[in-house]
């Protein structure tokens, strides 16, 4: 395959006059699909999305000193003042943390020190996780919009939408220079601004077992897909399964969560978010997501 | 303590609002964002025809009634065109004012009703109304808007407003363009609009003496009015939208209202006799219109200033402020409003003619419209989605407004109508349902 001269985007010719930026953001294979748009057109487009993915994690990965997050990790217990990006995002995950009664907690991110999802036996002790539940809590942090104080021994991280917030700037980005169809997905989380000309975006939603193959092929007109679940990331311990989707109020990863959740909305960030909070619901995953009213596929 | 378990709810409204505000979507379609509902037409939802229907109640205490069924649809084109059609029937019925002032003595006219024409006496102290006032008006109007590029639409319209004494045809177009990754939109526009008066038995001379202008009356009448409007309209931030209208227009042609006359009135306070009203040929109105809205989560306020002019002396001023509160889990909201409404007179205003004025005047008119008033209005509306939220919804309101006019620069009546109310001001009702699919 033809590969072009900036080094990190690829440009494929997929069936169907269908041509594909590829890049490498967050993680996760990344890419823009344009129908029946020329390879210069192409790339030009593709270098507006990924500048933007990159920009995003650049600024917000919480494995990064020079980030935001790490910035903010450095000055814990003081009161910061941040900008108005990151304020927005913490107004969401503010509201966020409202809406589902704390269960959707972007300070739960501290459960890693115990937790590690390698596919190992190794499951932490009681005391562990019992150690790093009073580190959680979106409630002990003060945010009075602009000023931060991240109190001492608790971490903030934006990964549970922030993939899918890149993809919603992304696509405000290209829906200013283009009219035609396109359809941005960063690693399974995807938007599109309208059907291609021969009908709709086919989107395989992969089996949780298998990365090549594809359970289920949706047809998206527009608007917004997100999945979350625990395919890859997992320990086994004595014949049980203990997936990555952990209880911020107990440390301990929720039971019955289904593998795999997928969430059609009109934004990104909102089907990221219900796919989340689905997750979280364990075996009441389904019911919460009807009482949503939204499109959903759920594998268990 | 906390509880362990979570049971499910439904959050999707909540979240919606959340990233709206996350993802700043305020900036692309700030009116939409800050006013989520509807305001007016409301939200096109993309390649489906949203149905609007609706029937509106207004009355007027001890006067008019009216009754008009609606029912509009627009449709939002992938391509990016929009469509908008309108359509209404007004049954109007009751008691219309006919222009005469109120009198000691019972007061006998005559009037159109239906084809005919007949009689009607007004008792002692009463203001003159034509009792068996009685219209049907048929409108239709429709617009298409088409973009000619990412920034930059085109919209045409027309529209056609029918009575069986009256027939209105307007063409319109105008041409918008966004500037400033769309934080600011400018439009320009202009319209013609033609109307043909043909009242029942004939169009009266302007200023003849009702009992014998009959022999002079001619079949029918035109007026044209041209008019043009600028707007800017800014996002100033994420909350806040504010936006500024500039309209001038001229009419010209026959402006009466031919079923409007005007009481002589002699020193002693005794009607001699009535005129028929007579307004200047010509109209030149301009008014500026500032409205700000703001809007939090679950809450916004729209606060709006309009100042309009003409040479005929008629200066208003129009302040009116609406606030909505938006009860983001169930999909609805209320809206109180109020509305404050002041205007002068025009120069031909008389609330009646003296003897001397008779044939002095070049135009005169009693038509209280063109009086000096004030008039407070007082809504409140309440609309829920009883559909799918943003994907299918489906609206419902319903609102209810009392409005009430007093009359300004009460000019005391002479000899024996100082002791009579000439002024009775008015008030009325209005409730309307709407359910928009």
């Amino acid at each position: 395959m033809k590969s072009d001269c900036n080094p990190s985007l690829s440009l494929r010719d997929l069936p169907g006059e269908l041509l594909a930026v590829r890049f490498e953001a967050m993680a996760s294979p990344c890419e823009l699909l344009l129908p029946q748009a020329d390879r210069p057109q192409a790339l030009e487009l593709g270098s507006l999305v990924a500048e933007e993915a990159w920009r995003v994690e650049r600024k917000f990965s919480r494995y990064r000193d020079d980030s935001v997050i790490g910035w903010i990790h450095q000055r814990r217990g003081t009161r910061l003042e941040v900008d108005a990006e990151t304020g927005s995002l913490l107004d969401f995950a503010a509201q966020c943390y409202e809406l589902t009664d704390g269960l959707f907690d972007v300070t739960s991110g501290v459960l890693r020190r115990a937790w590690r999802f390698d596919g190992s036996d190794r499951i932490p002790t009681d005391a562990d996780v019992a150690r790093l539940v009073p580190l959680i809590g979106f409630s002990k942090v003060r945010w009075e919009r602009p000023c931060l104080t991240l109190p001492e021994g608790m971490e903030l991280d934006f990964g549970g939408f922030g993939k899918e917030y890149a993809v919603d700037r992304a696509f405000d980005i290209l829906a200013r220079q283009r009219a035609e169809p396109f359809l941005i997905n960063f690693g399974g989380d995807l938007r599109a601004n309208r059907p291609p000309h021969s009908g709709a975006w086919q989107i395989g939603i992969e089996r949780p077992e298998s990365v090549r193959q594809a359970a289920a092929l949706l047809e998206l007109a527009r608007g917004a897909l997100a999945t979350g679940g625990d395919s890859h990331r997992f320990l086994m311990k004595d014949g049980v399964r203990y997936g990555h989707v952990l209880n911020p109020r107990t440390g301990w990863p929720i039971a019955g969560a289904p593998r795999s959740v997928t969430v059609a909305a009109s934004s990104c960030t909102e089907a990221g978010l219900l796919a989340t909070v689905a997750l979280l619901h364990g075996t009441s995953a389904e019911k919460f997501l009807k009482m949503q009213d939204v499109r959903f596929w759920i594998l268990r | 303590m906390q509880r362990l378990k979570s049971t499910p709810r439904a959050i999707r409204r909540g979240l919606i609002a959340a990233s709206c505000a996350l993802l700043g979507v305020a900036r692309a379609k700030g009116q939409q964002l800050l006013d989520p509902a509807l305001s007016g037409e409301g939200t096109p939802v993309a390649d489906r025809w949203v149905i609007g229907l609706a029937l509106s109640y207004y009355q007027e205490k001890g006067r008019i009634r009216v009754i008009e069924p609606i029912v509009s649809a627009v449709k939002d084109f992938q391509n990016g065109q929009v469509v908008n059609l309108h359509f209404s029937v007004d049954s109007l019925t009751g008691a219309s004012p006919n222009g005469a002032v109120t009198s000691f003595l019972p007061q006998t006219f005559a009037g159109p009703s239906g084809k005919v024409t007949h009689n009607y006496t007004t008792p002692p102290g009463d203001l003159p109304v034509d009792p068996f006032y009685h219209d049907v008006r048929i409108a239709a109007s429709g617009s298409w808007q088409l973009p000619l590029s990412r920034v930059t639409s085109w919209t045409v319209g027309a529209k056609v407003s029918y009575e069986h004494d009256f027939l209105s045809l307007t063409g319109d177009t105008s041409i918008a363009r966004n500037f400033d990754q769309d934080n600011t939109t400018l439009s320009l526009g202009v319209y013609d609009e033609n109307d043909t008066i043909r009242p029942i038995g004939g169009v009266p001379v302007p200023g003849s003496d009702t009992s014998f202008a009959e022999k002079e009356r001619i079949s029918n009448e035109s007026r044209n009015d041209i008019g043009a409007l600028i707007g800017v309209s800014q996002v100033m931030n994420r909350h806040w939208l504010a936006q500024v209208n500039v309209s001038l227009d001229r009419a010209s042609g026959y402006m009466n209202d031919p079923y409007k006359i005007m009481s002589v009135v002699e020193s002693e306070g005794i009607t001699t006799g009535y005129l028929y009203e007579r307004r200047p040929a010509q109209r030149t109105r301009a008014s500026v219109y500032v409205d700000n809205r703001v809007g939090w989560q679950r809450q916004s306020v729209d606060l709006s200033l309009r100042y309009f002019g003409d040479d005929w002396g008629v200066r208003s001023y129009t302040a009116r402020v609406r606030y909505r509160w938006w009860n983001a889990d169930q999909g609805s909201y209320w809206q109180p409003s109020l509305r404050w409404y002041r205007q002068t007179a025009a120069d031909f205003y008389h609330p009646w003619m003296s003897l001397a004025e008779v044939g002095s005047l070049s135009s005169a008119s009693a038509d209280s419209r063109l009086g000096a008033f004030h008039a407070l209005t007082y809504g409140l509306e309440y609309g829920i989605d009883i559909g799918t939220p943003y994907v299918h919804p489906k609206w419902l309101t319903v609102r209810v407004q009392y409005y009430r006019q007093m009359v300004d620069a009460r000019i005391p009546g002479p000899g024996a109508l100082a002791a009579l109310n000439l002024y009775p001001g008015l008030t009325a009702i209005q409730a309307q349902v709407t359910y928009r699919f």
